[in-house]
């Protein structure tokens, strides 16, 4: 029975990885950014003096080719039917994007009777008429509203004006002809292509399967290994402080619960209150201050040491701990606290007061033991939240974790180091859950038994 | 018991504070806001890495940060140009004493090398590709290796500085196996698309690209006066200098080549607020781009003053708004000039710069005084201008419906949106500040904030009205034509703004030829002019950079060119 649900879990878990992973993946692949290399992303503020836009132009599609983006994203992909009909006149690639607008428009016969005529008045009329000519084309087919449409059609007018009289009243009917009839309604539904396994989805799936994670595009590295460098320095920290701060709570919530109204305890009750509301960055710069103060330095940090657990030795990494167990401390310990107070006022408890036991004897024997179950729970959701705490720790402290490697991955659009971290924050979750399952349903015979 | 742990917590503070082992102290210490991510000379991406990557390789030419002139580098001497029709000759000289760190002497097949892999496919180098596109080839001297003569296609007078702007790379560490020296320039550029499958170009490829030349300390290696020491990820580059590094050998060293700092440790500090802390605490020698308040508070504070040298020395990055000409509402001039004068430039200047940013009237700085139009007047902020304009431009303003106007037999609307890059805190406060004064008019103005690629796509398809956005521009050149020139209005080009006309395109074509100075000015002006009026780009302010520098560092250069401080000044006295 046990194993049938264990077995059950893990497909529950292999299922929901793939399917995040994907949607990740493809996501990821309809980012702006992906599709020029790295430098000529922002043509508008940098000034490549002297290439020319053809040059330009030829380096990209050549980009794109070299890492497979000018595949299809998926198996299918869905098109409007008019534009997929665009396919049926061959045209030139210059002239494919507008071609493809004015069929879905327009229709397809009557665009390929204006592109006839079109390509015949192109090659013979000058260069500097066929350029202003193509770009006020292409203006039109880009046009985003109707009433630029209309305003983009009567511009192309304007410029057939120009055109050598012989080739215009031919071309200027059949533009006319084109920009009056519509195309049948069927022409913008949507239709479905099949790309087949020549597609960006599958290949990286298939490089996924065989543990190929990529590597990083701004250095090179295995991007398990940069993950696994920074999942290092994480785990380290998060466990150290996980630790702590899990051993103080317990500790503290039982003694502050056995020890109800002393004033001392209502003191520090208030400053976890306190602590509790602190927002993460005013904690982490107020440690950071109080460690410059002391005569902490930062550039102590930059002498060369070698060997796995050197972070361990690092002032950020002990600032970055004490931070993250101050962070915890709070929610754990209060939550913990409150949980054994709503057991104290059970009847089981009163029934132990009544045969003689003390409140604290009760607290450990019977409380305990109850509140457990919740605090697990707590507990699991402290360990996911750290996540994002540790991010900010890590930033402040420049500390090379999992949460900065995600800052930096996505500053400097390394998405391949983006996607692996992203998954692994995904993965990271699903499986915390997944253990506090198993653990409640070990611990607490209800939830086995139901 | 909390009164252990915090006994114990401060205990170990205590300990770690006293367990630091201090730099020595002739370390230069720098704050950098970002990780250089990569040091690979060829692919990496962010100013950091080029900042650092300057001190370990060295190309043929340099800048002189203080007086911005060009100077000969590896170089022996400027090149000697020579000009046909459509061909232009570059002969260079290396110096003799340039080695790389095994002994052997830089000589032109270095150099080839260097520009052959910035040509070969299966590598990350295509914007490299792009940007030297011109050198067409490359022909050694027969009498020396180190005499080469660099063939370029047409000529320019930038060309002067890029035909020397890139790495010199030790082909013997990137090419260990001599795959690609029997291959000339020529053929590499000629045959970029079959040579992808030649098995000397696919071991080449693994070769270079590997991460081994990004991060490790023994393939981050060049000529340059700096090793690389170590470099912890989102923590610390250290650089040191070379003993007995081949440029100070040579007597009397020229100054270029002459580095102070013993030891570079650049401090990866990406939040500002911590970095604030660490300068304070004198953990720093140098921060740049101090957060505004910070730094105005700094600057009074004669506690700081006393440690630090404040400087905000211009730079050549120049805050625009940005208007789609090639949209149906902008299309007309009269209406891109009424929207100009919605901007209140010295009001934006004084509160979201606290003064720290040069006005303009064009994209040239105006300390570049022979370029600059004086005779322009900047763009002022007058609702009753604007108001006439739009009355000009056709609009008419109904109480209730805002402005509208009859175009073609289209009733139009002035409804505007404005894009700027999320995060921005400046360009959001503009923004609001655009879409209040634009509001006193009655013209709604809805703004979004986009990530920066998002904000390119946008632009690449002309589907928007306005933008903030900052041009990094440089005082060497001016050649424009593939941000403003109309042949670049389509596609992928760069004049996202649909702005040009024959005559400022005939300008352009003639600024990034002429080589005289009295004539780039006129055209330079006349530009200005030009741009004013069409008011597509409307260029509000240069900023200025915003820095403390200890003042145990002696004499520091500031400049105007990026980084905006001369590191190889900085000598640290006690």
């Amino acid at each position: 029975m046990l194993w049938r649900k264990l077995c059950f879990k893990l497909v529950q878990l292999v299922f929901t990885l793939w399917a995040m992973a994907s949607i990740v993946f493809l996501l990821s692949r309809f980012l702006p950014g992906l599709s020029s290399p790295k430098g000529m992303n922002d043509p508008d503020v940098n000034i490549l003096s002297h290439t020319s836009p053809e040059a330009v132009l030829r380096i990209k599609e050549a980009y794109l080719q070299k890492h497979g983006l000018h595949l299809p994203k998926f198996y299918l992909s869905f098109s409007l039917k008019g534009e997929k009909n665009a396919g049926q006149i061959s045209s030139a690639s210059v002239d494919e994007a507008w071609v493809r607008k004015s069929v879905l428009w327009h229709g397809l016969e009557t665009t390929s009777s204006f592109y006839r005529q079109w390509q015949q008045a192109y090659s013979n009329a000058d260069l500097a008429d066929q350029s202003t000519a193509l770009k006020s084309l292409i203006k039109w087919s880009n046009s985003n509203s109707p009433t630029e449409r209309q305003l983009n059609v009567a511009q192309f007018e304007a410029v057939l004006k120009k055109i050598d009289r012989k080739q215009r009243l031919q071309l200027t009917k059949e533009w006319q002809h084109l920009t009056l009839s519509s195309s049948p309604w069927y022409f913008f539904l949507p239709s479905l292509e099949w790309h087949g396994t020549n597609s960006q989805y599958h290949l990286w799936l298939q490089n996924i399967l065989s543990g190929n994670l990529g590597v990083s595009n701004s250095d090179y590295e295995p991007v398990l290994d940069k993950l696994s460098e920074a999942l290092k320095n994480s785990a380290i920290l998060g466990a150290i402080a996980l630790l702590i701060a899990s051993a103080i709570a317990y500790s503290l919530g039982l003694w502050l619960a056995e020890s109800q109204n002393k004033p001392f305890c209502i003191a520090v009750r208030q400053t976890l209150y306190l602590l509790d509301s602190i927002p993460v960055f005013l904690l982490v710069l107020g440690l950071l201050f109080l460690y410059l103060l002391f005569g902490g330095t930062l550039s102590g940090n930059d002498i060369p040491s070698e060997g796995t657990f050197s972070i361990l030795f690092q002032s950020s990494f002990l600032l970055s701990t004490i931070s993250v167990v101050l962070l915890l401390l709070p929610y754990l310990c209060l939550q913990f606290y409150q949980g054994l107070n709503h057991e104290a006022d059970s009847m089981y408890m009163r029934t132990a007061r009544a045969k003689g036991l003390s409140i604290n004897n009760s607290l450990r024997k019977h409380a305990l033991p109850n509140s457990f179950g919740p605090s697990l729970t707590i507990l699991s959701e402290a360990v996911i939240g750290l996540i994002a705490g540790v991010l900010v720790v890590e930033v402040t402290f420049s500390l090379p974790g999992v949460g900065s490697l995600l800052t930096r991955s996505i500053l400097s659009s390394d998405y391949p180091v983006l996607i692996a971290s992203t998954l692994f924050l995904l993965l990271f979750r699903i499986v915390v859950v997944w253990i506090t399952d198993l653990l409640l349903a070990f611990v607490d015979p209800r939830i086995r038994l139901s | 018991m909390k009164k252990l742990s915090l006994l114990s917590l401060g205990l170990l503070l205590l300990f770690q504070v006293s367990c630091n082992r201090l730099s020595p102290d002739s370390t230069v210490r720098i704050r950098l806001a970002q990780d250089p991510e990569s040091l690979h000379p060829l692919t990496y991406g962010n100013a950091p890495a080029l900042q650092i990557l300057n001190l370990v390789y060295q190309s043929l030419l340099t800048v002189n940060l203080e007086d911005r002139a060009i100077q000969p580098l590896l170089a022996a001497e400027l090149p000697s140009v020579r000009i046909t029709d459509s061909l232009s000759y570059f002969t260079y000289a290396i110096r003799p004493q340039a080695r790389w760190d095994n002994g052997t002497p830089i000589t032109a097949h270095d150099v080839a090398f260097s520009l052959k892999i910035l040509h070969s496919p299966l590598l990350e180098n295509e914007r490299w590709r792009a940007q030297y596109d011109f050198i067409q080839d490359i022909v050694y001297s027969k009498d020396s290796l180190l005499n080469f003569t660099l063939v370029c296609s047409g000529y320019t007078p930038e060309m002067k500085l890029l035909t020397g702007d890139f790495f010199v790379l030790p082909a013997h560490q990137f090419d260990p196996n001599s795959l690609i020296s029997d291959i000339s320039y020529k053929t590499i550029r000629g045959k970029y698309d079959s040579l992808s499958q030649s098995p000397s170009f696919k071991n080449l490829a693994q070769n270079v690209n590997q991460s081994f030349f990004a991060r490790d300390t023994a393939g981050v290696k060049g000529s340059g006066p700096y090793r690389l020491a170590s470099w912890k990820t989102g923590q610390h580059v250290v650089l040191e200098k070379k003993k007995g590094w081949w440029g100070s050998n040579i007597s009397p060293t020229p100054e270029q080549l002459r580095f102070a700092p013993e030891r570079i440790s650049y401090q990866i500090i990406p939040d500002n607020a911590a970095a604030v802390l660490a300068l304070k605490a004198q953990q720093l020698d140098l921060m740049d781009n101090i957060p505004l308040v910070s730094f105005k508070e700094m600057r009074q504070d004669p506690k700081f003053q006393e440690k630090f040298n404040f400087f905000s020395p211009a730079t050549y990055d120049i805050v625009f708004l940005g208007m789609n000409g090639a949209s149906p509402l902008l299309q007309d001039r009269l209406t891109r000039q009424a929207i100009t004068h919605l901007i209140n430039i010295p009001q934006v200047i004084a509160t979201l710069q606290g003064g720290f940013a040069t006005p303009t009237v064009g994209l040239v700085h105006p300390l570049e005084k022979d370029y600059y139009n004086k005779g322009l007047q900047p763009v002022t902020f007058d609702t009753t201008a604007a108001k006439n304009l739009l009355r000009q431009a056709g609009w008419k303003k109904a109480d209730n419906s805002g402005w509208t106007r009859n175009q073609n037999g289209q009733q139009q609307k002035l409804v505007l949106n404005l894009m700027h890059r999320a995060g921005n805190s400046e360009f959001e406060n503009m923004s609001l500040l655009l879409q209040q004064n634009a509001m006193l008019l009655g013209i709604p103005i809805e703004v979004t904030s986009l990530e920066s690629s998002q904000i390119s796509e946008k632009l690449q398809n002309r589907n928007y009205h306005l933008y903030f956005r900052t041009l990094t521009g440089n005082p060497f050149s001016y050649n424009l034509l593939s941000i403003l020139h109309s042949s670049s209005a389509q596609g992928t080009g760069g004049n996202v703004t649909n702005f040009g006309t024959p005559e400022t395109d005939k300008i352009l074509e003639q600024i990034a030829t002429v080589e005289k100075e009295e004539q780039k000015a006129i055209l330079l002006k006349d530009l200005q002019a030009q741009m004013q009026k069409e008011s597509n780009l409307v260029f509000l302010y240069f900023l200025q950079n915003k820095m403390a520098i200890a003042k145990r560092v002696k004499s520091p250069v500031v400049s105007s060119l990026k980084p905006n401080y001369d590191i190889s000044t900085f000598e640290i006295t006690e």
